[in-house]
C-alpha cells in the first residue's frame, strides 16, 4: 500500500487544560478529539459537520498553524509535527490553503500580482515571478492584463479565485480548503467547484476540503468524514456514506438538508441542538440527540468499528439502524421544461466551444 | 382571487448621487395574501434586500424609491415618518440574516424584546411585557425561557439568536414578516428547526410572509409563491411548483443547473460571468450578456413580464424556450 500524502494519528487539540511540573494535566476544553484521518495521493477528503466541530481546527492542525496537544501529523511520511525552521518551510510549500472569506483574506493594498507572487518571495523561488502570476491567472480563468488591480475591483469569485492561484503559486500536492465556495452565490459556487475540480485533474491535486454542505461534498469528494463534537464519527468512501450511512447523525445530516422539491416539503428530520460539551466527554457525545441512546452509550466510549472496505462508524448501535433511503432529488420537471433543460445544456456546449 | 394583504405596485428604488443615478429596483410589482409565503429569490445585487428595505422605508437617505406599497388601504410610500415607525415592527415584523448583527449586544435579550412592546403596545405595564417577552420566548421554543430573558446576544448560539430574533419580530403580532435570509447563517440542522418554526408559527397566527433567500431547497421547503430577480427586475414568477418544475427564464434555469445535485456528479452547469455592475447595467435584456440564449435583440429590447399560463410570468421574448428557439 502506498503512503497517504497526509495523514492524522489520534490527534487532539485541548484548550485550557492546566498543567504543572508535578500536577497531573487536567480540565481544559477538547477543539479535536483522537481525529484520524488519512488523504491520499490524487483524493479529495472532505470534512463536513456542523459549526464548531472542529472541522477548521483539524485543518489547522494539518498544516501546523496550531500545535497539536497529543497524536502525531505526518506530510508524505514526514513528521509535521516535530518539524521547525527550514524544514517545515519546506513542507508547508507543499501544501497550501484556500480560505473561506475572500474579502477578508487578500491584502486590499496590495495589486492582485503582488498578492499572487507573495508565496515566491517568502519561500525564495527563483526565476521570473512576473511570468509565472500571469500563467497562474490564467490557469485559474482570470485575465492576466488584470494583475495590477487591487482586490476590491473584484467580484467575490473572482477574489476566490485569486485566492486560489496564490494557493497554487508554490505547485503545492495539498490543498486545503476550508469552506472555499460557502461565501459565494450559488451561480458562481458552480464556477469555483468546476475549476477546483478542474485543477485537481489537471495538476494531480489532493484536496481537504471543508464544508458544510453536503451536496457540495457530494459533488466534489472522493471520501466524506464527518465529525462531531470534535470526534469523527464516521468515514468512509461518498458511496458508502451517501448511501449506507452507518452512523444516526450522519444520516440526520443528510437527511436536514432541504432539497428543491415542494412535494418532499417537510420530510427534512430535525434534532435537537448540539450540547456545549466542555467536560464529561465520557461515553457517546452524540447520546442527547441520538433516538438510539442507551446506558451503554451513556457508559462508554464507542470506538471506530469498520463496516466494510474502509468505512469506519462509531456507533454502538450501527447494527440496529433500519435500512436507509435517502429522501433527495429534485422536483420532477414537466416535459417542456425537460426539453428547455436539454436547449440549454446544448447552447452552452456550443458557446464554450465558440 | 384571494385577498391581498400587500400589494406592491411598480416599486422602483435608485440611489443618487450627484448627477449619476443608479436603479437598483426597477419597476417591481407583486401581492401577498394573508397567510401565504412568497419567496423572492436571486443573487448577491439582484436588488431583494433594497426591495425589502423600500417597503418598510428603510433604505439609506440617499435613495430614492417611487411607486405605491398598499397595505390594508394605506400607501406605505406616502404615509407619515410617524405612521411607519408604527407599522415597522407593529403591523410588519422583520428577521435579518445575522442575528448578531441586528441585536444590540449591551442590552439583554428581555430587555430588546420589553422595549419593542413599550413602543407598540404603549398600554402595557412592566409585568404584562415581561410576561409577554418571556411568552414570546418560549413560542420559538428557547428552553428555560424565564433564565434566557436575562441573557446576553453573545451568552447564546446562532440558531438561538435567531430565535430570539423571531420573537422579537412576532411580539407585536404582525401580518407580515419580512424575513432576508433568515437561516442562511446557520447549521442545516438548526435552519431545519428555524424553518419549522416559522411554518408553526405562520399557521397559528395566520401572518404573511415574504421569504428572501438565494437557496432552492429552502423556497422548496417554505414557498407558496416565487419570485425571481436578477439586476433589479423580476424576471419570473409563479408558484412554488411552477418555478421549480417547470422554470421558464434562461437564468432560473441556470440557477437550477448551479445547483449540486445529491444525485448527480456531473460537472455543474455553471452560469458563465457575473451579474453587472449597478453603475453599468446592460441595455435591453440584463440577463442577455450571461443568457446562452441571447441574441441581437436582446441587448437592443428589454422584455417584458408577461404570462406564459395564467399567474406564471416571464420576462423573456422567447420564452416558451422549445417553442421559439
Amino acid at each position: 500500500m502506498t503512503r497517504p500524502l497526509l495523514e492524522l494519528r489520534n490527534v487532539d487539540k485541548v484548550y485550557g487544560r492546566s498543567s504543572g511540573l508535578f500536577r497531573r494535566e487536567r480540565g481544559g476544553t477538547y477543539a479535536v478529539e483522537g481525529v484520524n484521518l488519512s488523504v491520499k495521493r490524487g483524493e479529495t477528503l472532505a470534512l463536513v459537520g456542523e459549526s464548531g466541530c472542529g472541522k477548521s481546527t483539524t485543518a489547522r492542525l494539518a498544516l501546523r498553524l496550531i500545535d497539536t496537544s497529543g497524536g502525531d501529523v505526518l506530510f508524505d511520511g514526514r513528521e509535521v509535527t516535530n518539524e521547525s525552521g527550514t524544514s517545515l518551510r519546506s513542507l508547508r510549500e507543499r501544501m497550501q490553503m484556500v480560505f473561506q472569506d475572500p474579502f477578508a483574506s487578500l491584502d486590499p493594498r496590495m495589486p492582485v500580482r503582488k498578492i499572487i507572487a507573495e508565496p515566491l518571495e517568502v519561500h525564495s523561488v527563483k526565476g521570473d515571478h512576473r511570468a509565472r502570476v500571469d500563467e497562474l491567472m490564467s490557469l485559474v480563468g482570470l485575465r492576466a492584463d488584470h494583475a495590477d488591480r487591487f482586490a476590491h475591483e473584484f467580484s467575490g469569485g473572482q477574489r476566490q479565485r485569486i485566492g486560489i492561484a496564490r494557493a497554487l503559486a508554490l505547485n503545492p500536492e495539498l490543498l486545503i480548503c476550508d469552506e472555499p465556495v460557502s461565501a459565494l452565490d450559488v451561480s458562481i459556487q458552480a464556477q469555483v467547484i468546476n475549476l477546483l475540480m478542474d485543477l485537481r485533474q489537471r495538476l494531480g491535486l489532493s484536496y481537504l476540503f471543508i464544508s458544510h454542505d453536503l451536496s457540495v461534498v457530494r459533488h466534489i469528494a472522493d471520501r466524506v468524514a464527518v465529525m462531531h463534537l470534535g470526534r469523527v464519527i464516521e468515514i468512509g468512501t461518498k458511496q458508502q456514506i451517501f448511501s449506507t450511512p452507518m452512523h444516526p447523525y450522519t444520516r440526520t445530516l443528510l437527511s436536514t438538508v432541504p432539497q428543491p422539491d415542494p412535494a418532499r416539503r417537510g420530510r427534512a428530520v430535525r434534532i435537537p441542538p448540539a450540547l456545549n460539551v466542555t467536560k464529561g466527554r465520557e461515553g457517546c457525545l452524540y447520546q442527547s440527540r441520538c433516538p438510539l441512546a442507551s446506558d451503554l452509550c451513556a457508559s462508554e466510549r464507542p470506538h471506530a468499528r469498520s463496516f466494510g472496505d474502509g468505512h469506519l462508524a462509531a456507533c454502538h448501535h450501527a447494527e440496529s439502524l433500519e435500512p436507509f433511503t435517502l429522501v433527495q432529488g429534485d422536483a420532477v420537471l414537466t416535459p417542456g421544461a425537460r426539453r428547455r433543460f436539454d436547449l440549454y445544456v446544448r447552447k452552452r456546449a456550443e458557446r464554450s466551444v465558440a | 382571487m384571494a385577498e391581498t394583504l400587500l400589494d406592491v405596485r411598480n416599486l422602483s428604488t435608485a440611489f443618487v448621487n450627484g448627477s449619476k443615478k443608479v436603479t437598483v429596483v426597477d419597476d417591481v410589482s407583486f401581492s401577498v395574501a394573508p397567510g401565504r409565503t412568497l419567496a423572492i429569490v436571486g443573487e448577491s445585487g439582484c436588488g431583494k434586500s433594497i426591495l425589502s428595505l423600500s417597503m418598510i422605508r428603510l433604505v439609506p437617505d440617499t435613495a430614492r424609491t417611487v411607486g405605491q406599497i398598499l397595505m390594508d388601504g394605506e400607501d406605505l410610500a406616502a404615509v407619515s415618518p410617524q405612521r411607519m415607525r408604527q407599522i415597522r415592527g407593529g403591523k410588519i415584523g422583520m428577521i435579518f440574516q445575522e442575528p448578531m448583527t441586528s441585536l444590540n449586544p449591551i442590552m439583554t435579550v428581555g430587555a430588546q424584546l420589553s422595549e419593542a412592546l413599550k413602543l407598540h403596545v404603549p398600554e402595557l405595564n412592566a409585568a404584562e411585557r415581561h410576561e409577554r417577552a418571556v411568552e414570546g420566548l418560549r413560542r420559538v421554543r428557547l428552553p428555560a425561557p424565564e433564565a434566557q430573558f436575562h441573557r446576553y446576544p453573545h451568552e447564546l448560539s446562532g440558531g438561538m439568536r435567531q430565535r430570539v430574533m423571531i420573537a422579537m419580530a412576532l411580539s407585536c403580532e404582525p401580518e407580515l414578516l419580512i424575513a432576508d435570509e433568515p437561516t442562511t447563517a446557520l447549521d442545516v440542522t438548526v435552519q431545519a428547526e428555524i424553518l419549522a418554526l416559522l411554518g408553526d408559527l405562520q399557521r397559528d397566527t395566520g401572518m404573511a410572509v415574504i421569504l428572501i433567500t438565494h437557496d432552492l431547497g429552502v423556497v422548496a421547503e417554505f414557498a407558496d409563491e416565487v419570485m425571481v430577480m436578477y439586476a433589479g427586475r423580476i424576471v419570473e414568477r409563479g408558484t412554488v411548483g411552477e418555478i421549480l418544475s417547470d422554470p421558464q427564464h434562461p437564468y432560473t434555469i441556470g440557477l437550477m443547473g448551479s445547483i449540486p445535485r445529491f444525485g448527480s456528479d456531473d460537472r455543474l452547469l455553471a452560469i458563465e460571468g457575473t451579474v453587472p455592475a449597478l453603475s453599468a447595467m446592460p441595455p435591453g435584456c440584463r440577463f442577455a450578456p450571461r443568457c446562452v440564449f441571447a441574441v441581437p435583440r436582446c441587448a437592443g429590447e428589454s422584455p417584458v413580464l408577461r404570462e406564459v399560463t395564467a399567474g406564471h410570468a416571464v420576462s423573456c421574448h422567447f420564452a416558451p424556450l422549445e417553442d421559439n428557439l
